[in-house]
């Protein structure tokens, strides 16, 4: 069941074009990752799921509910964390967080048992009398997370939830965004891609405001080339594993430090079989040394930077 | 020695950041408010001063004495000052000893306010003399004990062990000899008369006074104390004075409950703040019996016109004053203070209502049950003031227990604005303000007095000559914008106004809430102009037309909303709150120009009567606020200022919902 629907989705600011067209959706229980350069249209694509904007055409559904048309169920059902973690700095965490409860309707009785909980959660118990004002970016990330939590709802949208963070709260957010992906719908913006390679299940790019690339994460990764270097005839060697069943393409690359009489190669396979073995075999048969074999997964690294100067070149021309 | 004095404060510090957790920014001292705090200090010592001379003229020289004598008022004025102070320091020094030194010493306060009030009740005013010394020295004693654990800690006995060795060599072998359980070294073995004791433990004291916070702090609380307690023992044994005593009790209690919230909000110990909720309830309950039990009586006896006024209705409101602060500490999301909200507040003003109603009701009834039985006539004052009592404590009562998405962001708005020393600083501006207008009227009532042909001018309501002035007006226009700038500026600079909205609650909701919120803060704030006319007509017994007040608070009330609703509108337009400030500024200008405009019609004599001139006169600001202060309201000025705010209010939600389609 897709928890965000996402059809024919376009923004304009005034005569700047934000978010053109996009479609996508979110399923339950998934963890998606939002990426795209600075400016790509991530936050304006996210504040128009949030209702916070409206879209210029095209429409969106969150949990079911129209973002136009029923947006007070649309921000019952999702938790919403904005880039820089706007704060009441005067406020208490603990007051802070009973305020949001309340003006987010959840229900006396359970009002501070889901406090409790969030507090707990988002481990910010050791500062819950603190005034939000004094409190450090992770400590802020943190309660703005616990806010977000706090009415239970199903689907939580990240926007940036990493960014200005040192690396080990980095890691602490990721491990607790990990976990609330168990038992929430999860749409998470972010341009440190490692981050999304460690949590997210699909990525979403977007460029200049379109869609450029969407697919599962595995399936991205499961896109690999074997890397060869052997000291051989270019020309000859390329024949030979031409000649290797199940090699799609070879293509010649100068080896890596450009040392004499070492030819390296490219080889793509069909389906992405992993032919080291075959290959080696061969190679050894012509008694050519083998200073490097290797398979190699395309990074998600490897796949933005390409999908989105690609767009780039394509704009340009 | 003086390194592990400091080293082992520094581990103290330490065992606190754990608990404060791992990445803390450190909190900058808050310099201006200790300097504030420490000039209160010596502000409450010079009334102590003064109020101790007073005490001692009185009882050597006498009534006819010729030495000089300071005022009561004088006294009175620099302690509510120092107090003040202190307070604004309270607000803003979170630092462990300073907060638990606040909260003592507001334990110490209400006990003493309420002995003080019971023993007034129960013995006069001798007894409630005997009853404050008696509690200030206990408290006196209570706060040593509370600095022990400070004044006894590790560092400061190794200090004391230091200085022993270093200021008094031939004393320092014995000195040392004895057991450092024992307390200070000089406690035990060491055979020095009691002189020689008090001499060093004063110099031992002096020198610790800047190596450890610790202990400036506790001297720093102790200090308060000893001229608190010299205050009110002074005033309260100076012959002439007595009639100040429940006045004391009561201004004693509402001090020590501002300043046990204050102190409160700023714990981390979950014991400590509910100890000071349980205090502030127990008065609650106390102060609601007393409001009950007085009520009770009035309607058994009834030949009076009854005894719940004063000491009743302040019970009733002291009762307010304590559930609220109690609410502030615990909340009202558990079963317990829920439903304690719900007796406390609602429950217990619907029966002072409906016990205001009854009695009330009786004296009419008589007539038609009984030939002999007449009660007295009860409704004016004692049944009104009740009810309206009862109303402020049922309104309270719903805005605390309430759920509703506009009361939660009322009541934030409301609070934020104690969050902050601007705050403070407007009421401190108009306390001082009216007080000056104050001097002035009296100054203006005194001419007149003595001046035979001056007083015919002179006709109720006199308070004209208090209201209608530079001063009031100014204070009336120039506030709205100074509450209302923050409003929505603020949330959109910081870009909470995102998070605020994204919460499942609509622009009109939180409109209105905002609206509410520095409504109540200036009705707060306007009500302190208030408080000199009511202590002139109630505490010095002048006579004279107070009803003026009721509508003209009512009228300007009025006026107010749309001067706030012009506010709120511009707040929301521009993330800068000086622009936001300025453009609400020209707004009411705008609104005062048909005044402008109404001057110059009736300086122009021929022009008068044609129905333009009658239409600007009657939207002419101070041609209303004149009507209000002479006790006219016209439904047609409520309602042009009710209808401003409407349409400023409107156009708020419709530039709040403008961001969508940018």
């Amino acid at each position: 069941m897709a928890m965000i629907e996402v059809h024919n989705l376009t923004k304009y600011f005034g005569q700047v074009l934000a978010v053109d067209h996009v479609n996508f959706s979110v399923d339950k229980g998934e963890i998606v990752g939002f990426l795209g350069p600075n400016g790509a249209g991530k936050t304006t694509t996210m504040r128009i799921l949030t209702t916070y904007l409206s879209a210029s055409s095209g429409s969106a559904t969150v949990a079911g509910y129209d973002v136009m048309r029923q947006s007070r169920e649309v921000r019952q059902h999702l938790g919403y964390l904005p880039e820089q973690v706007p704060l009441y700095n005067e406020m208490r965490v603990e007051e802070y967080l009973h305020f949001r409860a309340r003006l987010k309707q959840v229900d006396r009785r359970l009002r501070t048992k889901r406090v409790e909980y969030v507090l707990e959660r988002c481990r910010i118990l050791p500062v819950r009398r603190r005034l939000i004002g004094t409190l450090s970016r992770g400590y802020r990330q943190r309660v703005g997370l616990a806010d977000a939590l706090v009415h239970d709802p199903p689907i939580l949208i990240l926007d940036e939830p990493t960014s200005g963070l040192d690396p080990a709260q980095q890691q602490e957010t990721l491990n607790l965004i990990r976990e609330l992906g168990q038992d929430h719908t999860v749409l998470l913006s972010t341009h440190i891609l490692p981050e999304v390679e460690e949590v997210c299940q699909r990525v979403i790019i977007i460029n200049q405001g379109r869609i450029a690339l969407q697919d599962r994460l595995s399936h991205l990764q499961r896109d690999s080339h074997i890397v060869l270097e052997v000291k051989a005839p270019a020309e000859e060697a390329r024949r030979l594993l031409q000649s290797i069943d199940g090699v799609r393409t070879v293509r010649v690359v100068p080896a890596e430090d450009g040392a004499d009489g070492i030819s390296g190669f490219h080889i793509e396979t069909v389906d992405n079989h992993d032919l080291r073995l075959a290959i080696a075999e061969r190679l050894l048969h012509q008694r050519w040394p083998i200073r490097r074999l290797d398979l190699r997964r395309r990074s998600l690294r490897d796949l933005f930077i390409q999908v989105t100067a690609g767009r780039a070149l394509h704009h340009a021309a | 020695m003086t390194q592990l004095a400091t080293q082992s404060t520094s581990i103290r510090n330490r065992q606190d950041e754990e608990l404060y957790g791992p990445s803390r920014i450190e909190d900058q001292p808050p310099q201006v408010a200790r300097t504030v705090g420490v000039f209160g200090l010596f502000v409450l010592l010079a009334s102590a001063v003064m109020a101790g001379w007073n005490a001692i003229r009185s009882t050597f020289g006498g009534e006819s004495s010729q030495l000089p004598f300071f005022g009561q008022g004088w006294i009175s004025f620099w302690t509510i000052s120092g107090l003040a102070m202190l307070y604004f320091h309270a607000a803003f020094d979170r630092a462990r000893e300073i907060r638990r030194g606040y909260m003592v010493l507001s334990w110490l306060a209400l006990i003493a306010g309420g002995l003080g009030g019971l023993f007034w009740v129960l013995y006069g005013y001798w007894g409630t003399a005997a009853a404050l010394v008696i509690t200030i020295l206990v408290g006196l004693m209570a706060l040593a004990l509370t600095a022990c654990p400070w004044v006894l800690s590790a560092p400061v006995q190794s200090e004391l062990a230091g200085l022993n060795e270093k200021d008094h060599p031939q004393e320092a072998p014995r000195a040392t000899v004895s057991n450092s359980t024992n307390g200070p070294g000089f406690d035990s073995a060491v055979p020095v008369s009691s002189w020689k004791r008090i001499g060093l433990f004063l110099a031992r004291w002096n020198s610790l006074i800047g190596t450890d916070v610790a202990v400036t702090r506790v001297t720093f609380a102790a200090a308060v104390l000893i001229a608190l307690a010299i205050t009110f023992s002074a005033i309260l044994t100076t012959r002439f004075q007595w009639d100040m005593l429940p006045l004391v009790a009561l201004a004693t209690l509402v001090a020590g409950t501002t300043f046990l919230v204050t102190a409160a909000k700023h714990e981390f110990d979950v014991t400590w703040r509910q100890a000071g909720a349980y205090v502030l309830g127990l008065g609650h309950t106390i102060a609601s019996a007393a409001l009950l039990a007085l009520m009770v009586r009035d309607l058994v006896v009834t030949s009076d016109s009854g005894l719940v006024t004063p000491v009743g209705l302040l019970a009733g409101l002291l009762g307010l004053l304590f559930f609220l602060a109690q609410v502030n500490l615990s909340g009202t999301d558990d079963d317990l203070s829920y439903y304690s909200a719900v007796v406390g507040l609602v429950l217990l003003g619907t029966l002072v209502a409906g016990l205001a109603v009854i009695r009330s009701a009786l004296p009419p009834l008589s007539l038609y049950l009984s030939e002999t039985w007449r009660p007295s006539p009860y409704f004016i004052p004692n049944g009104l003031l009740l009810l309206i009592l009862a109303t402020i404590q049922i309104i309270t009562g719903l805005v605390t227990v309430s759920n509703n998405q506009m009361v939660a962001i009322f009541r934030r708005e409301l609070l934020a604005y104690f969050y902050t020393p601007a705050a403070y600083l407007v009421l401190a501006a108009l306390a001082i303000l009216a007080a000056f207008q104050y001097l002035v009227w009296m100054s203006i009532l005194l001419a007149a007095a003595n001046n035979f042909q001056f007083r015919e001018v002179f006709l109720e309501p006199i308070i004209r000559w208090y209201f209608y002035q530079i001063l009031p007006v100014f204070a009336l226009l120039a506030i709205p914008p100074f509450i209302t700038m923050r409003l929505f500026s603020e949330e959109k600079r910081t870009g909470t106004l995102e998070v605020l909205l994204v919460a499942p609650v609509s622009e009109t909701t939180v409109v209105l809430g905002k609206f509410l919120g520095a409504w109540a803060f200036f009705l707060v704030a306007w009500g302190i102009w208030f408080v000199f006319p009511l202590i002139f007509r109630f505490l010095m017994g002048q006579p004279f037309d107070y009803r003026p007040l009721l509508s003209f608070y009512v009228g300007t009330g009025f006026m107010a909303i749309s001067f706030i609703a012009i506010g709120v509108f511009f707040s929301a337009l521009t993330e800068n709150q000086v622009i936001a400030a300025v453009l609400a500024y020209a707004g009411i200008f705008a609104m005062f120009f048909p005044q402008l405009l109404h001057w110059i019609f009736t300086s122009l004599r021929g022009s008068t009567g044609e129905w333009i001139a009658n239409v600007i006169k009657e939207i002419a600001i101070l041609e209303q606020y004149n009507n209000f202060l002479e006790g006219r309201m016209y439904l047609q000025h409520l309602l042009y200022h009710a209808s401003i705010a409407v349409l400023f209010l409107f156009l708020t939600v419709r530039i709040l919902e403008a961001r969508k389609w940018k």
